[in-house]
Order: C-alpha cells, then sequence, then structure tokens
C-alpha cells in the first residue's frame, strides 16, 4: 500500500531544518573548509605532495594494515558470531558482553594495553622475540591494534543475519544429502556474504582511519611504520597546514572511492 | 547414498559424535580468540596499573592534572551528549516519519562522520578556526580562542559524535511507523502532547542506548581532540590526553592507573548497554506480536 | 451526524488513489467502504478523518465544511486496523488518554476519568482487564479496547479500518454481531472499510463498492447483491458462474441459482458431474459443460431430488434461474 506522509504528524519543517543546520555547522562546512583549502594549492604541488615516498609509503601501510586486520576480523568475527548465535556454552554472555568492549574502550588505553602486551618485553612479545618476532614496533603489531579496535564490526553485523537464517534451511539442505561444507558453501555463504561484506568494509574504514590504538604501537617510523593519520599530525605540528590538508583531502577521497565500491558491489550481491 | 541415512537410526547415533567435536572445537576456538584478542588487553591494563602497589595507584589518578583531566573529559560529555540526543531526535523524526526527496542522502550525510578519520576531523576544526584558518584573523582581532583551547575540543567530541543517537533511533521509529502518533492526535493531543506521551515512552530505550554509545565515544575520542587540544597540562588535556603524556613521559604505572579508570568507566558503558539493548529487545518482541 | 464527501481526489506520485469521489453517509448509519485492495477506500477513510489531506474536494459533517479542520478538532472516533494501542500504557490509560488530553477548562478530573473509563471498559466486556499492557490482550481484546478508545472522547462519527481484518474467523463473527447490536445501541454515524463481502452485507446498513479509485455502486446489502451494476459489483459480492452462450457472450449466475434435474428437460444443458460436496445444509455439485474450461458450481439443498444416489461421471441436466448477460470484455 501507498503511504504517504500523514499531515496530522507535525514538526516536518522544524526537524528537518534543525538537522540540516546542525549537519552543516557541524560537519559539512568544516569539510568544505577541507577542499577550500586544498584549492590553494595548484595541482602540481598537490600531486607532489601526495605523491611524495614518504606519504605514499603511509598510504600502503595504512591500507595494507586495515585490510589486514578487516580479513582477519572476518575470520575470526565470523568465528565468534557462529559460535555465539548458534551455541550455548559456559561463559557464552560474558564474551557477547564483552565483544563490545572496543568500541566502549578509549582507543588510547587499548593503544597503551596492546603495547605492553607486544613489546619485546611485554607478556606475549617476549616469546614472539625468543622466536625472532618482531610484533610491536612493526606492521604486524599495527595490524594487531587495528584488529581490535575493529573486532565488533564483523560480529555485531553478522549475528542478527545469522539469526535469522532458521536451521530449517540447513537442515533441510543436509537432508537432501549436502555435506557439512557444502552446506557452508551454498547455503550459508550467499546469506551471510553481504552482512560480512558490509561488517568488513566499517571495520577496513575504520581502520585506515584509526590513530589512538596505532600510534602506541607503531613505532612511528618515517617510511616504515608511519600511519597517514600521523602524518597528519606530523605536518601539523611542523606547521605545514598545506601538506596536512592534501594528506586529509587524500584519505577522504580514497575512503569514499572504497566504500562506494563495496556499496556496489553489496548491491550486485543483493540484486543477482 | 544417502538412503541408508532415512531408515536406520545407527548412522545418526554414529553422525553424533563428529558433530560434538565440531562444536566443541569451535567454542574452544571462540573462547582462546576472546581470551586472546579482549580478555588478555583488560588484564593487562589492570596489573600494570597495580603493580607498584594500590597507593601509587590512587595518587596517580588523584593527582591535580588528572582530576583537571577528568573534569574536561566530563564536560566534553556533558555538552556532546544533550546536543546529540536533540540533534538525534530531530534526524529521526524527520526521517522516519515523512517520505521526502533525497532522504537518503541525509541519512548518508548522517553517517558521514564515521567514515572520515578523527584526525580529519580535528584538522577541517584547525583550517577553520586556527591561527592560519578561515576565520583564524577574525577571531584573533576578537580574541576568541577555539583551537588549543576548550571550545575546538568539543567542537571536535561533537563531530565524531553526531551519528550515535541518530543511528539508534531511525530503525527503531521506522520500525514502530506513525500510528500510535495519529491514533494520539486523533484523540485530541496536540503536537508536543503527542511527542511526549506517545513518541518519547516508545522511543526511551534506544534513546539510553543511543545515549550511552555516543557517552563512551565522546569520553575516549583521541585523534580529533589530540589535533586541536595543545596538550596544556591541567587547561586542556582530556583523560586519554593525560594518558598519552604519562606514557610517554615513561611513568608507566600513573598511566596505566589513568587508563585503567577509564577501563572501569567502558565497563559500566558496556553494562548500560547490555541493559538498555536488552529492554529494546522486550519492546520489539511485544511489538512484533500486534 | 451525517458525512458527504464531494468531488474528493487524491494521487500518490503516478497512482490514482480516488477519482472523484461523492458520497452522501446520513446521520446514525452504518455504512461499509468495500472493496479489493489498492481501491482506495482506506484513503478515503483516512481523508475522512482528517489523517489524509485531499488533493481535491471537500468533506462536510452535518453541513459545515470541515476540510480544513485540524484531526483533533474534527471528533472522530478512529478505530486502526492493526489498533495502535499505545503499548507502554495500561488498558485504562489508553482509553482514558482522549479525556486527559482535552484542555484544562475542558479536562474531566480523575475520579471522573476513572468512572468514564470503567463505563467504557463495561461496554466492551473487558472491565477486568485495566491494569494489563496490550500485549497481554488477545487480538479481539485489542480490538475492543481500541474501540473503547475511541469512543472515550464521545465523537460524532465513528471510522473503523478493516476492523476485524487482522483476527481469526471464529472472533471475528463474533465480533461482528456485537459491533452491529453495539451501532443499533449507540446510534453512531459509523463508516468501516473491509475487502471482505460477507462482512459488508451483514453489518452495514448499505454498502459502497469500490475499485481504482473510483465508486462502482451505492446500495443497501439487498440492493448490491440482487441488481449489481456492473460485473465487477456481481463477482466481487459472491461465487459467480460463467456460463458461455456461443461464441461471444456469456452470462453470469451464482451457484445457488440453478435448477438440476436428473433427466432432459425444458431448456436444461446436460453436464458432466465432477465432484459432489456436502456443506452441512446446502451439497455443491461441480458440473463440466461441453464447450467451455471453466466449471460450474451447483448449489442446492441437501435434499434435492436430483442428488439421489448421485455419482461422479453422471451426467446432469442443469439451467440458471437468473443471471445478468456479461460481454466478453
Amino acid at each position: 500500500m501507498l503511504r504517504r506522509t500523514s499531515p496530522v504528524i507535525p514538526g516536518f519543517g522544524l526537524t528537518l531544518g534543525y538537522t540540516l543546520c546542525y549537519l552543516s555547522f557541524l560537519v559539512l562546512i568544516p569539510l568544505a573548509a577541507l577542499f577550500v583549502k586544498t584549492a590553494e594549492l595548484t595541482w602540481e604541488q598537490f600531486v607532489a605532495i601526495t605523491t611524495s615516498a614518504r606519504v605514499l609509503a603511509a598510504l600502503k601501510l595504512s591500507f595494507a594494515t586495515a585490510f589486514g586486520a578487516a580479513l582477519l576480523n572476518g575470520v575470526i568475527g565470523t568465528l565468534l558470531a557462529w559460535v555465539l548465535v548458534r551455541y550455548r556454552f559456559p561463559g557464552r554472555k560474558l564474551i557477547d558482553a564483552l565483544i563490545d568492549l572496543p568500541f566502549a574502550l578509549p582507543t588510547a588505553v587499548a593503544g597503551i594495553a596492546l603495547t605492553a602486551l607486544y613489546a619485546p618485553n611485554g607478556l606475549i612479545g617476549q616469546f614472539a622475540s625468543a622466536v625472532g618476532l618482531k610484533i610491536a614496533y612493526s606492521p604486524l603489531g599495527i595490524t594487531l591494534a587495528l584488529t581490535f579496535v575493529t573486532l565488533p564490526f564483523v560480529v555485531r553485523t553478522l549475528q542478527p543475519v545469522l539469526a535469522d537464517i532458521p536451521r530449517e534451511v540447513e537442515e533441510a539442505a543436509s537432508c537432501l544429502g549436502a555435506k557439512p561444507l557444502q552446506v557452508f558453501r551454498h547455503v550459508l555463504v550467499p546469506a551471510l556474504l553481504p552482512a560480512w561484506l558490509t561488517g568488513f568494509a566499517l571495520a577496513f574504514a575504520r581502520g585506515v582511519g584509526e590513530y589512538g590504538s596505532v600510534i602506541f604501537i607503531a613505532g612511528n617510523m618515517p617510511g616504515k611504520t608511519e600511519i597517514l593519520p600521523l602524518l597528519i599530525m606530523v605536518k601539523l605540528d611542523q606547521y605545514d597546514y598545506a601538506g596536512a590538508t592534501a594528506i586529509g583531502v587524500l584519505m577522504l577521497v580514497v575512503a569514499f572511492i572504497l566504500l562506494l565500491l563495496i556499496n556496489l558491489l553489496q548491491r550486485y550481491i543483493r540484486t543477482r | 547414498m544417502s538412503s541408508l541415512s532415512v531408515a536406520a537410526p545407527l548412522p545418526t547415533v554414529a553422525r553424533q559424535a563428529p558433530k560434538q567435536w565440531g562444536r566443541l572445537t569451535l567454542i574452544g576456538a571462540a573462547w582462546s580468540v576472546f581470551a586472546f584478542f579482549l580478555l588478555l588487553p583488560l588484564v593487562i591494563v589492570l596489573t600494570e596499573a597495580l603493580q607498584a602497589g594500590v597507593g601509587t595507584f590512587f595518587s596517580a589518578i588523584f593527582e591535580p592534572d588528572a582530576l583537571a583531566a577528568l573534569r574536561l573529559t566530563l564536560l566534553a560529555v556533558a555538552i556532546s551528549v544533550p546536543l546529540n540526543v536533540l540533534f538525534g531526535v530531530a534526524a529521526a523524526w524527520c526521517v522516519s516519519k515523512y517520505e521526502f526527496r533525497g532522504k537518503s542522502i541525509l541519512v548518508t550525510l548522517i553517517d558521514l562522520p564515521f567514515s572520515v578519520s578523527p584526525v580529519i576531523a580535528g584538522l577541517v576544526y584547525v583550517l577553520l578556526f586556527g591561527a592560519q584558518g578561515l576565520f583564524g584573523e577574525w577571531l584573533l582581532e576578537h580574541d576568541i580562542q577555539i583551537i588549543f583551547a576548550v571550545p575546538g575540543i568539543v567542537l571536535a567530541t561533537l563531530f565524531v559524535t553526531v551519528p550515535f543517537v541518530a543511528r539508534e533511533l531511525i530503525p527503531l521509529m521506522q520500525e514502530q511507523g506513525t500510528q500510535e502518533e495519529e491514533a494520539a492526535r486523533l484523540l485530541g493531543a496536540s503536537g508536543w502532547q503527542m511527542f511526549w506521551h506517545v513518541t518519547v515512552p516508545n522511543i526511551r530505550w534506544g534513546l539510553i542506548y543511543g545515549v550511552v554509545l555516543c557517552t563512551a565515544r565522546a569520553m575516549g575520542e583521541f585523534g580529533a581532540v589530540s589535533v586541536v587540544s595543545g596538550h596544556i597540562r591541567g587547561l586542556t588535556n582530556t583523560l586519554p590526553l593525560h594518558v598519552e603524556i604519562l606514557y610517554n613521559e615513561y611513568n608507566h604505572v600513573a598511566a596505566f592507573s589513568v587508563a585503567s579508570l577509564l577501563l572501569a568507566l567502558a565497563l559500566v558503558i558496556l553494562l548500560l548497554k547490555q541493559w538498555s539493548e536488552s529492554r529494546i529487545n522486550r519492546l520489539r518482541h511485544s511489538g512484533a506480536e500486534e | 451526524m451525517s458525512i458527504e464527501v464531494r468531488n474528493v481526489n487524491k494521487q500518490f506520485g503516478a497512482f490514482r488513489a480516488l477519482n472523484d469521489i461523492n458520497l452522501d453517509i446520513h446521520s446514525g448509519e452504518l455504512v461499509a467502504l468495500l472493496g479489493p485492495s489498492g481501491c482506495g477506500k482506506t484513503t478515503l477513510l483516512r481523508i475522512i478523518a482528517g489523517l489524509e489531506t485531499p488533493d481535491s474536494g471537500s468533506i462536510v459533517f452535518h453541513g459545515e465544511d470541515v476540510s480544513t479542520r485540524d484531526v483533533r478538532d474534527r471528533n472522530v472516533g478512529f478505530v486502526f486496523q492493526h489498533y495502535a494501542l499505545f503499548r507502554h500504557m495500561t488498558i485504562f490509560d489508553n482509553v482514558a488518554f482522549g479525556l486527559r488530553m482535552k484542555p484544562k477548562s475542558e479536562r474531566p478530573d480523575e475520579a471522573t476519568i476513572a468512572r468514564r473509563v470503567k463505563e467504557l471498559l463495561e461496554m466492551v466486556q473487558l472491565d477486568w482487564l485495566g491494569d494489563r499492557y496490550p500485549e497481554q490482550l488477545s487480538g479481539g481484546q485489542r480490538q475492543r479496547i481500541a474501540l473503547a478508545r475511541a469512543l472515550a472522547v464521545e465523537p460524532k462519527i465513528l471510522l473503523l479500518d478493516e476492523p476485524f481484518g487482522a483476527l481469526d474467523a471464529k472472533v471475528r463473527k463474533e465480533l461482528r454481531r456485537w459491533l452491529a447490536r453495539l451501532h443499533e445501541e449507540i446510534n453512531l454515524t459509523s463508516v468501516f472499510v473491509t475487502h471482505d463481502q460477507e462482512e459488508a452485507m451483514e453489518v452495514a446498513d448499505r454498502i459502497v463498492v469500490m475499485n481504482k479509485g473510483v465508486i462502482e455502486q451505492i446500495g443497501s446489502p439487498a440492493e448490491v447483491y440482487e441488481h449489481p451494476a456492473n460485473p465487477f459489483v456481481y463477482h466481487f459480492l459472491g461465487d459467480a458462474n460463467r456460463l458461455y452462450m456461443g461464441e461471444e457472450h456469456h452470462i453470469l449466475f451464482r451457484p445457488h441459482e440453478i435448477s438440476l434435474s436428473r433427466n432432459a428437460a425444458d431448456e436444461h444443458r446436460p453436464a458432466e458431474v465432477r465432484d459432489i460436496r456436502p456443506l452441512g445444509a446446502i451439497t455443491r455439485v461441480t458440473l463440466k459443460v461441453d464447450g467451455q474450461e471453466e466449471p460450474i458450481e451447483a448449489e442446492v439443498a441437501k435434499d434435492d431430488a436430483s442428488l439421489v444416489d448421485l455419482a461422479r461421471g453422471q451426467t446432469l441436466y442443469f439451467k440458471p434461474k437468473a443471471g445478468v448477460p456479461a460481454h466478453l470484455s
């Protein structure tokens, strides 16, 4: 049935006006300022800044570690979501409640905690360094920190979808002679893929922009373990506003393109 | 073929065993992942904080700079949460109760701060209000300081917390529809009476949930605040920034002590979140029956 | 209070929901808006209530144009299809809501409100449910509470949107009769929307048959059933048989408008018996006629002479007793 706006519910102009004003003043105009400031640079200057070796290295590092963390979350997030939805076991409620800890915990706290764990003299780091593996102050440490802060994304997007797939569907499939792996491949994967991709995309986007949890564990060596957001901070500390702005625009544009691509992919999967 | 398993009970019993093993393996794996990724960081904060004894722990928390940082953090929360509640209710109202062109764009814009790096959130305010910013000169002439001062910290916190309340309320209000509001109007309620007597009670748990998430983020924001803060001890330091300073000064015990205070707040937030979530679910179930 | 609907039009985007609707409802009447889903009946009801604004045309209550009047001043009782009870309020508070929302000068004191609510709950025979919440009630109970809530403000007009749509068959029948009795008692001008022709026939004084945004016919249940204005009304008001008379045209007749005979008789046509279903007082016989795919259904009294020892596969002779000609469309 077509049901349109009811004239008896008041407040449309007021709420829409307030929403637009608030968003404009707090978010849209400030973001526009970023682009206005970039316009002060010539195209050649912009390209020179964004393609300098240090920026490119940071760009590669940020995207690679965010991608790795999102992928790792794709695996352990699926595991956690599956176990939490499908099984009843001791400690289930505790795990379910603490899954959101990374969202509630200030990222700086996460950062120093993970550094304490993975530093060469840390609880886990000492064993790793005994076998010659460096975790903290390396891309691996950054990936682990990003995995921690983005952990809830995949779990929380998969959980409701998984709970909505009735067990009967799997049972019907196994009654038709499908083996567990076949059931997983042909029944569960298609149903879960859009949600999984959403969780992955959210984790990835957050990972690229994450700052607080990473700077403690990264070591922040220019060209080696320096992430993009940190590079913006460095430029700002040197009063290089043009440089900071250019990198900011670069980050925004690349992040939007990625989100757009993943949105399109999701739409493609849904309409297939 | 599978004809055997249909007829005979024996294979089903035999199949049960490996299934049980698979189940136990998965649960074990989930527990390990949980312990490794979530429990361990939590435990390390507490052990590091308490390694020099309870006395040192408390003196780090009750030190004047730490208390000043706590006050500033609470101030940022106290300003950003009510403003975002107002915004969230208004945004959810116009998105869920009306049809209009460009609605999906508006919803995307509301979510925009989530896809922007917090460092950029800080950067844009520096570009607007900083000494070299668009309004920098004007502000200097009028002796107003935003960047490297409290207003900047509040603005940066507001930016990163914009979507929290709206995001919780929009789906909830869309699900509930407008019929109860229409019924209230038909029974003679004015717009405000309808809002306070019907809408607010229906969305209150979603609202609390949004407030809880918004508080968590406002309290813990680091990147955006770090850009605009200037790190002036006792003046423009929030708790997370205070943790960073202590840590960088190799005062690990103090850093972890303050961190454990934030951790405790985070755990309280998780409890509140769990509680409001269960109330929303109960509401959803009762709604679904109708 | 009478209701006049004058030249009302309503469009949703490209969809024409109502096309120049004119309708007079007399004071104290119980009228059914009947039609398939999407025919515009709910939109018309919402326009009368003031929940929807027509693109053009006007609504007149008792000679007074109320088109521009706000919902809360129209004094209309409205029962929603899914009741729209306030889920966070007790049943008592739900019914009391309208009284408590009145401006201070008109608002009765709490004791009066309590008495009024008790009376209303007694009227709907649910006075023992006052402190429950809507989610604890059955569908039929919620329906009656919704009605009590609508009546609390003493409306001059009662509008009901698919009042029995969400209930199971048995409860629906009981409530239908109860509503008809209640209407007799309180004698309130009432309009209800339904897609169920049986419901409309059983409850309403007059039926407004709607289709695709226009009114097809207005009349008493007997009128619309006996003298349908067109094939749409004929089909919508009951089962219909289509009997082809040659290539070009066919006639329509109801399953009970038939005479059956075991022997060839005057104007009777032969048919093969495909199925025999005793349905209590009547028996339904399905017949296959040469030259058309569609079977003919005949409903006759269970002691009809033609049924004695009848078996599938036998030949039976039939003749429509009445019927309207209809052109192939």
